[in-house]
């Protein structure tokens, strides 16, 4: 089991290397510089900014210096924002994209797993069809749509709720973003959770269960649930990875100052040092998620322990 | 005794079978019509007189309410909505399904290689492909389409130098697509070459292949000859799942200003034009949403039909 895990761990980092590599390798081939301005400026003053980042050695010397220093912790200093550290620029946008997706999880959780538990247990009836329909339409209403008609709706017409901007984790302003975001997880950990359950369920034991004349509620809290959740838990670290890159359009939308919002710049102002500490921590946060879901999944299938 | 009496019954092929599965199932039949009328109009529509060009700017016009003339209403420009909506959803369905032949393209060479070859090439094939899974999806095709976009101006010129100056105005919306059939088309194609690869090793490990080997065939053309042919259904389905990605990831980027490009306009960049102005004019972001998502949906259902039809074991229950 620990061999299992080091395994993970060390396909993790060569995930990481890889990433910095091709990262490495699309930036420094972007069309353009990051110095192009409006007004162009000397080339002996543009050739003096290059090596004050470090930008005017040659390509191998460049990866490996800067591979060095990220390794050290230093992720360079942005072009974009002028004197600006990269860690910095992250530290202030990152936790706000994280409460974002921390919160988006938790009603994607909370609408998700009921609603997977009691399609399973009414299998075929029309409460299974309409809660699968609605999942169905919750997969294909992409947050780009659904967004905009929310912060129109709710929030502008209505004005019940803050239609754009961010005041932290504990305020109204989350609500809207967050519901947007945690939608399509939901539906998809419905149908997960359905598929799990109704998995287990068709199984021998349960049946023992129910000849024993145990009562439903039991039978679906105590004997299936833990397995049933399976599938469900796979996809729960993965699709926290997801929600806080896929938080890039939200944050677009409802205006909120995450680590999105300074991708999106750092791409268009082609800010090689920005991009690629944004890149390498979208990155990490996949492969933790993906670690600590080997770990959980380990720890509720015991047949997993063995091997 | 009469010949029709020793007539084997008629049997029903596999794909006979799999039909009338899908036949069974209301909601694939709903979704191909839905389909069939939305690609039907989108690609015969504008040839009609009352869909207007969906260029021509009527400034006095603009933001109008549906009406005879303008069915969806103008846009801020006064442009045409229906119009645009038919022309974008020409594009989005150009992009997903060039996209998606990219994507079943190395999905199926890389897949069945892998699955075929067995031992050190295949773990390596796969494992590049678990790395490449990865990897933050969204940022790196992000990262993909800005770097292919210089492939968009030496493309056009390349073309024209041959077919004349004349040409430019009907190559250069195909060409500013390429970069995006690229970006998407390079990291879709991973499931895909996982579901190859078990097909194809399932395949593989049977006698009529051993058979076929020892009859002297060569290794091409047992893959492609009897090999291909029987792993077609898992393919079908998981390329029909595919298409509805591509276009949510083709609406996605246009919506962040990074996909589809003026002149062109998809059904993202309606909708990211229909956001920005959904307080005054619901309208532009209601009617592109529409049509977007009933595609979406009726693509998901045709392939959970599909995967019911094709692959009955695979379904969930």
């Amino acid at each position: 089991m620990l061999k299992t895990i080091l395994g993970r761990l060390g396909q993790g980092i060569l995930v990481l290397l890889v990433l910095y590599s091709l990262t490495f390798i699309l930036v420094r081939t972007l069309p353009g510089d990051p110095f192009m301005e409006e007004k162009a400026i000397p080339e002996h003053v543009k050739e003096k900014k290059k090596a004050a980042y470090g930008l005017n050695d040659d390509l191998p010397t460049q990866y490996l210096n800067n591979l060095g220093k990220i390794l050290k912790g230093d992720f360079g200093y942005s072009t974009m924002m002028t004197g600006r550290d990269v860690s910095e620029i992250i530290k202030h946008s990152f936790p706000v994209s994280f409460q974002l997706g921390i919160a988006a999880m938790i009603i994607a959780m909370l609408i998700g797993i009921p609603a997977g538990i009691i399609s399973a247990a009414r299998k075929n009836t029309l409460i299974d069809f309409s809660t699968m329909a609605i999942a169905m339409i919750g997969i294909c209403l992409p947050s780009f749509v659904i967004g905009p008609i929310l912060a129109t709706w709710i929030g502008q017409s209505m004005k019940l709720l803050p239609a754009a901007g961010w005041d932290g984790f504990f305020s109204s302003s989350i609500i809207l973003p967050a519901v947007t975001l945690g939608l399509i997880t939901g539906a998809y950990l419905s149908r997960l959770t359905r598929a799990g359950m109704l998995d287990i369920l068709g199984q021998d034991f349960i049946r023992t269960a129910q000849a024993k004349g145990l009562k439903e509620k039991s039978i679906l809290f105590k004997h299936a649930l833990k397995g049933g959740m399976i599938p469900a838990v796979a996809y729960l670290g993965p699709a926290f990875a997801g929600t806080i890159s896929g938080s890039i359009i939200i944050e677009q939308i409802f205006h909120i100052p995450g680590m999105g919002q300074q991708f999106i710049k750092a791409i268009n102002k082609q800010d090689p040092f920005l991009i690629q500490g944004c890149v390498l921590l979208y990155g990490s946060l996949i492969v933790i998620a993906n670690l600590v879901t080997d770990i959980v999944q380990v720890y509720l299938n015991p047949r997993l322990r063995k091997s | 005794m009469t010949p029709s009496s020793t007539d084997p019954e008629k049997g029903t092929s596999l794909w006979q079978d799999a039909w009338q599965r899908l036949c069974k199932n209301k909601a694939s039949i709903i979704s191909v019509w839905l389909l069939g009328f939305i690609i039907v109009l989108c690609l015969i529509g504008p040839f009609f007189p009352f869909v207007d060009n969906p260029n021509i700017q009527d400034l006095p016009g603009r933001n109008a309410a549906p009406s005879w003339a303008h069915w969806f209403g103008t846009d801020h420009l006064g442009r045409d909505l229906f119009a645009r909506v038919l022309y974008g959803g020409r594009i989005s369905i150009l992009v997903a399904l060039v996209t998606a032949a990219v994507s079943l393209t190395i999905g199926l060479i890389w897949g069945s290689i892998a699955g075929y070859a067995k031992g050190k090439i295949d773990t390596t094939m796969m494992r590049i492909v678990d790395i490449l899974y990865a990897l933050p999806f969204l940022i790196i095709v992000i990262l993909l389409r800005i770097n292919f976009e210089p492939l968009t101006q030496n493309l056009t010129e390349f073309i024209v130098k041959y077919t004349g100056d004349d040409s430019r105005e009907a190559i250069e919306p195909i060409t500013t697509l390429i970069p995006l059939f690229l970006a998407i088309g390079a990291l879709s194609w991973l499931s895909l070459s996982r579901i190859v690869r078990a097909s194809v090793q399932n395949i593989a490990s049977q006698e009529y292949i051993e058979a076929a080997r020892s009859l002297g065939i060569g290794n091409t053309r047992i893959l492609l000859k009897h090999i291909l042919p029987n792993i077609l259904g898992p393919v079908i389905v998981y390329t029909t799942l595919t298409i509805p990605s591509i276009m949510l990831f083709e609406a996605m980027l246009s919506f962040l200003g990074l996909g589809v490009k003026a002149p062109n306009a998809s059904w993202g960049v309606l909708i990211q034009e229909g956001a920005d102005r959904m307080f005054s004019n619901p309208q532009l972001l209601v009617f592109p949403s529409i049509f977007f998502v009933i595609t979406l949906l009726s693509l998901n259902f045709l392939g959970d039909g599909l995967r019911d039809a094709l692959d009955p074991k695979a379904s969930k229950d």
